[in-house]
């Protein structure tokens, strides 16, 4: 009944397509630069291979879907970096495989996630406390003051504190269900700070984000994973609505006080007047999507080294240019097919922590996948954060294999255990 | 909860479904820009273009106009003949876009279009920049040279070609410009980067009378053995036509050669609007040519509106009618060729670096008139050479044909103008020569007519 060949069918798939990206990159320009994309390639899928072996030697019932879904899309990361500059390639490949080893230890040691729904306020505090050290100790990169320097890498705290917000929401909304939902039967009653206090919370915690880490994106994916979980837990509207106007109201202030934010914004309403300063970026990212067609360049034929960031906000332009708007959609497929995935992993589960943590996982990851599209599209004003598994960074890879870690945790845990 | 689940998941696909959809309305969004023009240039263009080694443009013999020396960052366009040729070249510009054969020959120079779709793939496959084809002319370097270098100083316009094929040998506009440097002319008031013989829109005066008497000979046989009267002026409803000179009485032929005006006003109001308009049309006034670079189609008052004194200026030449050098070459070229207009070429193929090639052959364009009519024509011109207005346009030793023009014009002197085609009995080239206000066809046009005919023949 624990049969994974399925799983490995798929990687096997996902490999014979990194494999070949590889060999054009070392087709057009033979060298090391090449070589290691082949590598990459090769070392990504038989870690997963491994990982597929072992659970099937344990007997585990993981999701058959997750691997092979997130090693496409690491897959496509590396080599698109090694396409770009192998410099970043190999730090990707390093970071993918201390990845890979994370997703491990999470379906190791977090296998009995229950009990964390205890530590719940630890979490709380964790979260915030490494959301304020870089404002005492950080170091800004790319615009966003949301890094600290450890010397061999930079590590960005709050890409794990969305895990950690997670873990915190699914305890605190489980426990405080009921509470919730008999407040709000009450009209006329006064909302107590039980019910309040979290909204307010979480709204500071994002003004603290927007406002002394300047970073836009993080701020909105806190909150509306936030908003996200909430609906889920209690289905109120008036309290959705609630948090949705205080944070349009948090928007304006921000526009009103904060630079660059007001920048952001202009660019976004008209990057043509600036399209040689602050709106080059986002011209140059349409114009590598424009110039892509339908079936792309070509990888290794298109111009994405026009487009500044473009290994990690942007890479979603380089892969549109280089493999089309079917390539662009293929990504975003893989991307569709991996938040279905973890929905369907939180609807089979029949305790409401379990529930709420996949789908909370879940929004988490299809949030980030459309701010940050959108933002690289002109859709929403850009805000700098990075595509899940694609983008160059390695806080963002090893924060979202632990993850999918924990989606797999969930898709096999016998409920109640 | 499993209902709020299952809707959250809903609204997050379909909101990546709708970027999806999004992402396929960018290439529009892209589109309407850059054609508002707001837009700021796509590097991407022309760091793809630069990849690639643009084929050279070469002359009929083979000598370099223009072709692509390896530089840093890809490749430097050169122009040997710099800006004796650059009207027919053009120029390429990363910034100030293309001109000339450069832009409208782009896609073959580019090797886009024509050379090995598999040698393509292979560059592709491989990242090898590409290359592209080279263009062989019709143009003669040699003469195009001399060409240019009687034009220098002067504002006009040569063009020669041979009649019996429609191959453009030499196409000079002067003033000229440096292909490099094309930046530097934009503003400028003597206009040098436009194109003069193929562009410039000048009433043709008296070469225009050609084509009336192809339609005199053609349709008023009986009008061509009568004598007319000239008094220096044609009064016609009120509006007086002047003449260069009192021609007294004039046959046909006196007419002609004289290039009397008061008998060719007198020849229009006899054709008639409907006949004159048609001989018009049989020579291509007014209608666009399929020609590598773009071309002014002419002008002639239409039927509707050309009423007597329209009609009458209009068989002088005057009037509305206005006609490019290129086209003046062409009226010169139907008689020279039987009274067909053989469709002009600048392009006589091109060949890839991958042995693929291309040649183009000669096409009729239009009958202009019967073989009659051209043979009689052609004694007409022969005799304007001989003995009339085009004198100086004689050569020793070879029948010169050919008819002057001294167009007036709203900007001071006339346009000195002279068609004409030699050897007169095996006709090799066709020529036309237009110098801006420089006075009369017989003293300014014609004897550079006459130093083109001669290298051209040589």
């Amino acid at each position: 009944m624990h049969g994974r060949g399925k799983e490995r069918k798929l990687l096997l798939i996902t490999f014979l397509y990194t494999l070949t990206g590889g060999a054009a990159l070392y087709l057009r320009a033979p060298g090391p630069g090449g070589l290691w994309a082949v590598a990459a390639a090769t070392v990504i899928f038989c870690g997963f291979m491994l990982l597929s072996v072992v659970w099937q030697r344990r007997g585990t019932g993981y999701d058959l879907y997750i691997t092979p879904l997130i090693s496409f899309l690491t897959g496509t990361g590396v080599i698109f970096l090694f396409r770009l500059n192998p410099a970043y390639g190999y730090r990707q490949l390093a970071w993918a495989i201390i990845g890979m080893a994370a997703l491990y230890m999470t379906t190791t040691l977090l296998s009995s996630y229950h009990s964390l729904a205890d530590y719940k306020y630890l979490f709380a505090l964790a979260g915030i406390v490494a959301l304020l050290l870089p404002i005492f100790f950080g170091i800004e990169l790319g615009g966003a003051k949301s890094w600290l320097d450890l010397g061999l890498f930079h590590f960005q705290p709050s890409e794990f504190v969305k895990l950690l917000l997670v873990f915190f929401l699914a305890g605190y909304l489980v426990e405080n269900r009921v509470l919730w939902r008999a407040a709000g039967g009450k009209e006329y009653s006064l909302p107590g700070l039980q019910e309040w206090g979290p909204l307010l919370g979480m709204w500071l915690t994002a003004l603290l984000l927007l406002v002394f880490q300047k970073d836009l994106g993080t701020a909105l994916i806190y909150f509306g994973t936030f908003l996200a979980m909430v609906y889920m837990a209690t289905a109120r509207l008036r309290y959705i609505i609630s948090g949705a106007v205080l944070f349009l109201a948090g928007a304006a202030a921000a526009y009103l006080s904060v630079g660059h934010v007001r920048t952001r914004v202009a660019i976004w309403m008209n990057p043509w007047a600036t399209a040689e300063g602050s709106g080059y970026q986002i011209i140059q990212s349409l114009y590598a999507i424009d110039a892509g067609g339908i079936f792309g360049s070509g990888l290794g034929a298109g111009f994405p080294e026009f487009i500044p960031a473009v290994h990690t906000d942007f890479i979603f332009a380089a892969i549109c240019e280089e493999t089309g708007l079917l390539g662009g959609i293929g990504i975003l497929v893989v991307f569709m097919l991996l938040v279905y995935r973890g929905f369907k992993i939180a609807l089979i589960k029949r305790d409401e922590y379990s529930v709420l943590m996949a789908a909370g996982f879940t929004a988490l990851l299809g949030l980030q996948v459309f701010i940050i599209i959108a933002g690289v599209t002109k859709l929403l004003p850009m805000t700098g954060i990075t595509l899940p598994f694609i983008s160059y960074g390695g806080s963002s890879l090893v924060a979202n294999f632990i993850l999918a870690g924990m989606l797999l945790n969930i898709s096999c845990e016998v409920d109640g255990a | 909860m499993r209902n709020n689940v299952r809707r959250l998941a809903y609204i997050l696909l379909v909101g990546l479904a709708a970027v999806c959809v999004y992402l396929a309305l960018i290439p529009v969004y892209i589109n309407h820009i850059t054609k508002s023009g707001a837009a700021l240039a796509d590097p991407r263009i022309a760091a793809g273009e630069n990849r690639i080694q643009r084929g050279a443009i070469l002359d009929r013999h083979g000598a370099v106009l223009a072709r692509s020396v390896p530089a840093e960052n890809g490749y430097q366009r050169e122009y040997p003949l710099g800006g004796a040729a650059a009207h027919i070249v053009g120029y390429y510009s990363n910034k100030y876009g293309a001109a000339g054969l450069e832009k409208s020959m782009a896609r073959v120079l580019l090797g886009l279009e024509g050379g090995s779709k598999i040698i393509n793939l292979r560059n592709r496959i491989l990242g090898r920049p590409g290359v592209g084809n080279d263009i062989t002319l019709t143009v003669d370097a040699g003469l195009q040279q001399y060409a240019a270098k009687l034009l220098a100083g002067k504002k006009g316009a040569v063009v020669v070609l041979d009649p019996a094929t429609g191959e453009v040998l030499a196409l000079a506009s002067s003033p000229a410009f440096d292909p490099l440097q094309p930046a530097k002319y934009i503003d400028d008031a003597e206009a040098p980067l436009l194109n003069r013989a193929l562009q410039g829109a000048y009433p043709p005066g008296s070469i225009f009378k050609i084509i009336t008497a192809a339609a005199v000979l053609a349709d008023l046989p009986g009008m061509a053995g009568d004598t007319i009267k000239c008094t220096g002026k044609l009064t016609v409803n009120g509006f007086t036509l002047h003449d260069n000179a009192v021609h007294g009485p004039v046959d046909f032929g006196e007419a002609f050669t004289k290039s009397c005006n008061v008998a060719f006003g007198r020849y229009g109001l006899a054709l008639g609007a409907g006949e004159f308009l048609k001989q018009v049309t049989a020579f291509g006034i007014g209608k666009s040519i399929d020609f590598e670079l773009p071309v002014y189609a002419g002008n002639i008052t239409p039927a509707g509106e050309m009423d007597g004194p329209t009609l009458a200026s209009s068989a002088i030449g005057q009037g509305e009618v206005l006609v490019t050098p290129l086209h003046a070459a062409l009226l010169a070229g139907a008689v020279a060729n039987d009274g067909v207009i053989m469709q002009p070429y600048l392009v006589a193929g091109y060949r890839g670096r991958g042995g693929s090639s291309s040649r183009r052959h000669p096409e009729e364009w239009r009958r202009a008139m019967t073989p009659a009519v051209a043979a009689a024509l052609r004694e007409q011109m022969i005799n304007v050479v001989r003995q009339g207005t085009g004198r100086a346009a004689a050569l020793p030793g070879v029948t010169v044909a050919g008819k002057t023009g001294s167009a007036e014009n709203p900007h001071g002197k006339s346009h000195a103008w002279f068609v004409g085609f030699a050897p007169a009995e095996e006709p090799r080239v066709a020529v036309a020569v237009l110098l801006e206000n420089a006075g009369s066809g017989g003293s300014a046009a014609a004897p550079l007519a006459r130093e083109i005919i001669r290298k051209a023949l040589q």
